[in-house]
């Protein structure tokens, strides 16, 4: 019975293995730290990715940018441009801003930051500078600018190509990095080494798990009150509110509105809501025929109940707007004028418009991507249904609707469900992509309307600008090229030590903030 | 004859199957990297996801060149073949680095979750199949079976948040989620949640398999023998009934890397399959190329460990 002898690698073997994986597996059982430091730990969905702000375009990613770096300008909390790395601007006519430099400033590897390197950035984003990989994603932002100038160390002068209002708003996106650094190896180590002018510094970076900043020392902003900000991304709702119960983590995002007693009913966590700049409403795709008719795109605007969807589907955490413009952006219409909830009205105008016996329309939209997307847009197909649009919902993966929009534009879909963000607070964002004639994004042409957008987006007064931005969205509300619905309100869970409001461009800028 | 004698020859009469096997396998990842490169592909556009609506069409066509999507995809293939042969999978789209870096910083969390998982379902599994199968139809093989069968038909998503409610929030026993510093505390969650099925699925094919040994006639004989039941049990009606255990084993290496897509996403664990889920919703197709390639060829190889498994648990077998 020789064969007897050949075991699987004998019971003694099997112990071996079994002891010396539990050994491996007990190695360390859960050892945390304790220091004097303030630790403020965020949870968002999903992990940063490249901490070069020229290379992505993601708010969770952003929100650690943002820390690490600085723009020559800042977006306030309420909207407002605030200077940053530059003291003061002015125009010296329409197309010519003057910007003055703070003087002082380094980056955190002492490095200082003058013109020279602010120059230095611009022409690495609008792909002047040879070798250098293109930035894609962040050029079409600074698209306006024809040249600039540097006047002395810390005076820049940039010259747009058309009288562009945009061009502040645009220039807080633009995170101005090292010239030193990122010349030696190309700007390769800067994604996962940033270094910026910013108030914080990245001490470690656990892919997946964790990542840590520590606070500067020697920020030109001075020093923050928290000493360590730790992200870490964790992609289920769930989870994130019972680490926000354990008192693991101090801020969640995206709390979402069936969620909202839950997290309330936490000790010693709050609710913090803001009213966002992101904004949803059906875009109607005028490129099919019936859609084309005024009537119809009015009537559907009659058949919807916004009122009733905030309520019963958001369950309060929307407010309706008027026509694509929330009250926290530039452009808001004081005199804004809502859509009255009116059936009947609706089928008049159908039946005006030529379908006395309704017709057979689909919305598109995104599984899962936005708060209850496919509920909204459901209870629209039944609200619709009602009035004789028969109405289908087709619902898919976000990659796949992104793909329809861009791909099937003449066919179906009638109506697409749509909720843009907006970094800059200002409509005329969302107006020349998606109402402009010729917008990436739009399928209707309104000549009034476009030559307000134009006039809009050529001038450099404030006022006047304003003033044709709220002229367009008066003309789109008589003419509706979208069907109107509402702007969100995004919840925060907040463990109640921390002092810190939310904003309404879905950024987290901790730099204020503070620990009780 | 001497031990190592006897696996030389067991060896050297396997070769020349374990080369069939080996050309098969290559075969078979050749075959899934075409269907997931051409899948992945057709699913959608990454740079769309990437950009704001607003992108004009002029920079959309920069970046699909930038990342080499506007070549055609048998063009596309060729190239990433050529680089995955030299072990370069592309870089990822989204986070710009080397995408087989990006699987094997993460493969060693997932390794330790399968293993500890495997480990502790096998402990709990085989003694209650083993005692199942001798008290047949005792109240501890009601409540046993009742068990595995409660453990195959919960979804794992809801034991894992009820875990995170019970044993995370109100218990405070454990951490809830992520990966702490690679300690055990944070491993003991997903495991669990990993585990019940296994656990359930051993613990039935156990049972199952033990009690067609012990009808055997060998059995009844080394019984006759004088032998102690234990020595029957342990030694001549196990060993017999490992071969259908040892079988589920490889099959459920593979069930339990699909369920490690949930899990580590429920806890925020940070392995091979939470990265697979994201890099699909943003079609980082290196990624995506990456984990497949890694996962399949984790797969093969088991499956040859598990072949040769068997020729030690029963010394008849043999590959010829």
């Amino acid at each position: 019975m020789k064969t007897r002898k050949v075991r699987p690698l004998g019971s003694k073997g099997v112990i071996l293995v079994m002891s010396f994986i539990l050994i491996n597996l007990f190695l360390a059982w859960g050892t945390q730290t304790a220091d004097c430091k303030t630790r403020v730990v965020v949870a968002q969905g999903a992990e940063a990715t490249r901490l070069d702000p020229d290379l992505q375009r993601e708010t969770t990613t952003q929100n650690v940018v943002d820390h690490i770096y600085d723009a020559l300008l800042a977006m306030g909390p309420n909207g407002k441009i605030v200077p940053a790395l530059a003291e003061s601007w002015r125009y010296l006519n329409d197309t010519t801003l003057e910007l003055k430099l703070r003087k002082g400033v380094k980056f955190s590897n002492g490095e200082p930051f003058n013109a020279e390197v602010a120059k230095y950035n611009l022409d690495r984003v609008l792909g002047k500078l040879p070798g250098a990989a293109p930035t894609p994603l962040v050029e079409p932002e600074l698209d306006w600018v024809k040249e600039y100038e540097i006047v002395d160390d810390y005076t820049i002068q940039i010259i747009s190509k058309y009288p562009a209002p945009l061009a502040l708003a645009y220039l807080t996106q633009k995170m101005m990095v090292p010239f030193q650094y990122t010349k030696q190896d190309n700007f390769a180590s800067l994604a996962t080494k940033p270094v910026g002018t910013g108030p914080y510094v990245l001490k470690s970076w656990m892919k997946g798990s964790e990542l840590v900043l520590e606070a500067r020392k020697d920020c030109w902003k001075g020093i923050p009150k928290i000493d360590e900000i730790v992200f870490r991304p964790i992609p289920e709702d769930s989870t994130r509110i019972a680490e926000l119960k354990v008192g693991n983590i101090d801020l969640i995002t995206n709390v979402k509105p069936d969620n909202l007693e839950e997290v309330k009913a936490i000790k010693d966590v709050d609710v913090r809501s803001v009213s966002s700049n992101r904004t949803t409403h059906l875009h109607i795709n005028t490129a099919i025929a019936k859609m084309k008719d005024i009537r119809v795109r009015k009537a559907i605007n009659y058949a919807v109940d916004v009122e009733s969807l905030t309520k019963n589907v958001l369950g309060g955490n929307g407010h309706r707007v008027s026509v694509i413009c929330p009250k926290s952006m530039v452009g808001w219409d004081p005199e804004e004028k809502f859509y009255p909830y009116d059936p009947e009205m609706a089928k008049k105008l159908l039946a005006e418009a030529g379908f006395p016996d309704g017709m057979d329309i689909t919305i598109l939209t995104p599984r899962g991507r936005y708060v209850n997307d496919v509920a909204i847009s459901e209870a629209i197909a039944g609200m619709l249904t009602k009035v004789g649009i028969r109405t289908k919902v087709n619902a898919v993966e976000f990659g796949i609707y992104i793909d329809i929009i861009f791909k099937a534009h003449e066919k179906e879909p009638e109506l697409v469900f749509i909720s843009w963000g907006n970094a800059l607070s200002n409509t005329l964002y969302d107006l020349i992509p998606g109402v402009l004639k010729g917008g990436v994004f739009n399928s209707y042409t309104n000549e009034k309307i476009d030559s307000c957008i134009e006039k809009a987006s050529s001038t450099v007064d404030p006022k006047k600008h304003v003033e044709y931005l709220r002229l367009a969205l008066r003309e789109m509300w008589i003419d509706p090229p979208f069907v109107y619905l509402y702007n969100m309100r995004d919840n925060y869970g907040v463990n109640k030590r921390l002092v810190w409001e939310p904003r309404s461009d879905e950024r987290i800028y901790l730099f204020d903030a503070y620990v009780k | 004859m001497s031990v190592t004698g006897v696996t030389s020859i067991a060896v050297s009469s396997m070769s020349g199957y374990l080369t069939r096997r080996f050309v098969q396998s290559i075969i078979v990842i050749i075959g899934i990297s075409i269907v997931v490169f051409v899948i992945s592909r057709l699913s959608g556009d990454p740079v769309n996801l990437m950009v704001s609506m607003d992108t004009p069409e002029k920079y959309r066509v920069i970046l699909r060149k930038e990342l080499g999507l506007d070549k055609p995809i048998p063009i596309q293939y060729l190239i990433f073949l050529r680089g995955a042969l030299k072990g370069d999978f592309g870089e990822s789209i989204r986070y710009g680095e080397p995408a087989l870096r990006l699987v094997l910083q993460r493969l060693p969390a997932t390794l330790r979750l399968l293993l500890f998982t495997l480990f502790w379902s096998l402990i709990f599994a085989i003694p209650i199949g083993i005692f199942s199968a001798i008290k047949r139809n005792s109240f501890f093989d009601l409540i046993g079976m009742a068990c595995t069968f409660l453990g195959q038909s919960i979804p794992s998503f809801w034991a894992g948040i009820m875990l995170i409610m019970i044993v995370g929030v109100y218990l405070r026993l454990l951490p809830i989620s992520g990966y702490g510093n690679g300690d055990f505390a944070h491993l003991v969650l997903p495991a669990f949640t990993l585990g019940t099925l296994e656990m359930a699925s051993f613990a039935r094919i156990t049972r199952s398999s033990m009690l067609d040994v012990l009808n055997m006639d060998y059995v009844q004989t080394a019984r006759s023998k004088g032998l102690s039941e234990f020595v029957v049990i342990t030694k001549h009606a196990l060993r017999n009934a490992l071969i259908p255990i040892v079988t589920m084993l490889g099959l459920h290496v593979a069930y339990m890397m699909g369920g490690a897509v949930i899990t580590e996403q429920i806890f925020a664990y940070p392995g091979v399959g939470w990265l697979a889920v994201q890099s699909i919703y943003n079609r980082d197709f290196p990624i995506i190329q990456a984990i497949v390639m890694v996962v399949s060829i984790g797969i093969v190889v088991t499956n040859f460990v598990i072949d040769i498994v068997y020729t030690l648990i029963d010394p008849r077998i043999r590959y010829d």
